[in-house]
């Protein structure tokens, strides 16, 4: 009897040791918040912070892998088994409609952030069936590099127009053996990034809400963007090989010095400004080129953060929100990480603009961004877009046939 | 009596196997089946239902479904045609080899034993238009002028079949190697002493006792390459003309979490691979019959 006993208080000892280490004290709240890999350590030094300020909460911050497709598949896997081990996800900023759509990430509270404060596009990427859904926290968008030194030594300004842009190439990139403009051409997410910002400064427009009400001016206006990329290859400005190319690819023939401009992300910029870079000093950002009369954009990328619907925390995973986007994590992390914020204010802060002085060309850019079409069932209508604009550009079908035949399917994506 | 024991000793011996293969083979596939019933989207679960035989009548008008089937199976009877050719090939020359076997045989074996992500990643870097090996070398010794694009929309499909070639032709030698080496030599002397040439003897001897062992290979071969994904996945993603149904498969499993019509194109696939399978092998056995 006395034996049973001892070992009852034992296991209970135990039991209580055991749960005690794996949970956080009495009464505090533990916050898990995932997100990509920061290596600069801006997010752990934020987040180490905000715990000691905010006694009986504890965020943890989880690292999630850096490719975009096992993070997505990562967050539906545990969403779609209403999994409440992670109280914050960092969204990209095609996801929203998907995620909003399932019921996997909460609208946000009204109040919790003032909308003014924050970039236009970014903010727009979160907003499904008009309900707002989580707050920007990084972004990104397509960027024009050129070479500013041969630009000027041959006398062209910077062109605005893809007529001046062809005349540039024609002037200061062939007679060299250089290649005029290289982008990302592969079949992959980059290449609806790259076709959609040549689409939108043609004054087209691929909504799929237009596609309902106008389909054939979405079709001429695909047709028409397939033509504009096709010249660059017709008149020598792109390599074939173009239609290979990842980010990483074009980079290197522009960091190397063998091309005149180059479109790209922002990151690009570290890296003709390195040490390996053949060009470094001789680069200019612009925004890209358009058509006479018309606008340009760019797409965006980036990343925002939602509350999970599933969380047991809602208001403290709320309140980390409202800290991990308020002004000073954002400058944080643009001065040490180089991220990009979202909030106006941040551009025009000296200390950040000190740190990344090329800031400034790139809110110019920022301005005119636009985000790439929404809807819940996204990966289908990249896949498509993809897939048929590459195979037009591979000239395995006609500009006409491959618009046409992104048309129908995304009228019957937009039915489901 | 002890017949009948012995029976009952052998169906209880069988039963762990033929459990594994319930578990592993027979179920899987049957709820595969179930599941190509239904429409099924993990990210909207609440639309589900059941839809009979609809998600098959799909696939039947699926233009992209019948695009892969075709350059898929373009892959397959291509690379593994070259496979057979080329492994017989190392295998008659590895089999007369007789200083430094195991330095042969162990180099040889060398591409099928690096991960095939990690070879296709090195063919994209070798093949690479500006900074690869393969057009430095071309252009060094005169062949081009201009750089070649290996993964671009002409080539691709080729490139993609000589790196599978590489990468999968040692599986095939081996293979055809162990054939090789179990033919009795006194087949060849008595040939000798007959006075038969190299290729008689090849014709009439070596070929038909390998029939069972290049079954084996191409069988092997014929399933794997109609699989293919990870090569295909890193060297192009699929565009210019080398999108295989795998590769289709997963973008509808789990690009668009859509489990219904998924299914229905899995289950077509292994209807497709197990006629296949089961074609070769009635003609590798009828053709090695003793006529």
């Amino acid at each position: 009897m006395k034996g049973g006993l001892l070992l009852a208080a034992v296991l209970a000892a135990t039991v209580a040791l055991v749960l005690g280490c794996s949970t956080p004290e009495e009464g505090e709240i533990e916050i898990i918040f995932a997100a990509g890999n920061d290596p600069s350590g801006a997010t752990d030094s934020l987040v180490v912070e905000y715990n000691a300020s905010h006694p009986g909460v504890i965020v943890k911050f989880q690292p999630m892998p850096a490719n975009t497709d096992t993070q997505h598949d990562n967050y539906v896997t545990i969403l779609s088994a209403r999994g409440t081990a992670i109280d914050l996800y960092s969204l990209d900023v095609i996801w929203t409609a998907e995620f909003a759509k399932a019921g996997w990430i909460a609208p946000l509270p009204d109040g919790l952030i003032d909308p003014g404060d924050f970039l236009e596009g970014p903010l727009a990427s979160l907003t499904y069936e008009g309900v707002l859904y989580g707050v920007p926290w990084f972004t990104d968008a397509g960027v024009m590099y050129y070479r500013k030194d041969l630009l000027e030594e041959a006398g062209v300004p910077v062109p605005e127009t893809w007529d001046e842009f062809r005349r540039a190439c024609r002037q200061v990139a062939l007679p060299r053996g250089m290649d005029g403009f290289v982008w990302q051409g592969a079949r992959y997410e980059g290449l609806i990034c790259d076709y959609l910002e040549f689409l939108w400064g043609l004054g087209g427009s691929i909504e799929l809400d237009r596609i309902r009400t106008d389909p054939a001016a979405v079709e001429s206006d695909i047709a028409a963007a397939i033509e504009l990329a096709l010249s660059f290859f017709d008149d020598g400005l792109s390599p074939e090989s173009v239609l290979t190319y990842k980010e990483e690819d074009s980079r290197r023939l522009f960091t190397e010095g063998q091309a005149l401009f180059h479109r790209n992300w922002p990151y690009a910029w570290s890296m003709a400004e390195g040490e390996e870079s053949k060009v470094k000093g001789l680069v200019g950002i612009a925004p890209l080129m358009h058509a006479d009369g018309e606008k340009s954009y760019s797409t965006i990328g980036g990343w925002n953060v939602a509350v999970s619907s599933y969380t047991e925390h809602p208001e403290e995973a709320l309140e980390f929100l409202a800290f991990i986007t308020s002004e000073r994590a954002l400058k944080l992390r643009a001065i040490e990480g180089g991220y990009l914020p979202t909030r106006n204010a941040t551009y025009e802060d000296p200390d950040v603009l000190a740190a990344n002085p090329h800031f400034g060309s790139f809110f110019e850019v920022f301005r005119n961004t636009r985000n790439r079409p929404s809807s819940p069932h996204y990966p289908r209508v990249s896949d498509t877009i993809q897939e048929h604009v590459h195979a037009a550009l591979a000239r395995e079908t006609a500009p006409g046939d491959a618009a046409a035949a992104i048309v129908s399917e995304l009228a019957e994506i937009a039915d489901l | 009596m002890i017949r009948r024991h012995e029976t009952r000793l052998a169906l209880w011996l069988l039963t762990p196997a033929l459990a594994f293969v319930i578990v592993l083979g027979a179920f899987p596939v049957c709820s595969q089946f179930v599941l190509s019933l239904t429409d099924l989207n993990l990210k909207f679960p609440a639309e589900q239902g059941f839809v009979g035989l609809s998600n098959f009548a799909r696939l039947l008008g699926d233009d992209a479904f019948w695009r892969d089937l075709g350059q898929t199976f373009t892959f397959t009877v291509v690379s593994v045609s070259l496979e057979l050719l080329l492994g017989l090939a190392i295998a008659l020359i590895l089999n007369n080899v007789i200083r430094g076997r195991t330095a042969m045989n162990s180099s040889i074996l060398m591409p099928w034993v690096l991960p095939t992500v990690v070879a296709a990643t090195m063919w994209s870097l070798l093949l690479n238009d500006r900074i690869g090996l393969v057009n430095s070398v071309l252009g060094r010794i005169g062949l081009t002028d201009a750089p070649i694009v290996w993964l671009g929309p002409r080539l691709a499909m080729t490139s993609v079949i000589l790196a599978d070639v590489w990468k999968t032709t040692p599986f095939v030698a081996i293979i055809l190697l162990a054939g090789l080496k179990s033919i009795p030599r006194q087949y060849y002397e008595a040939a000798e002493i007959d006075g038969a040439g190299r290729w008689a003897t090849f014709r009439a001897i070596t070929l038909p006792l390998l029939k069972p062992f290049i079954a084996v290979a191409v069988l092997f071969r014929a399933m794997d390459a109609f699989r293919i994904f990870d090569l295909i996945w890193v060297l192009t993603g699929g565009a210019s003309r080398t999108e295989t149904l795998s590769i289709y498969i997963y973008r509808v499993l789990f690009r668009y979490s859509d489990l219904g019509y998924g299914s229905a194109m899995t289950v077509a696939l292994f209807a497709i691979i197990f006629l296949m399978s089961l074609g070769l092998i009635r003609f590798m056995r009828l053709s090695s019959e003793p006529r």
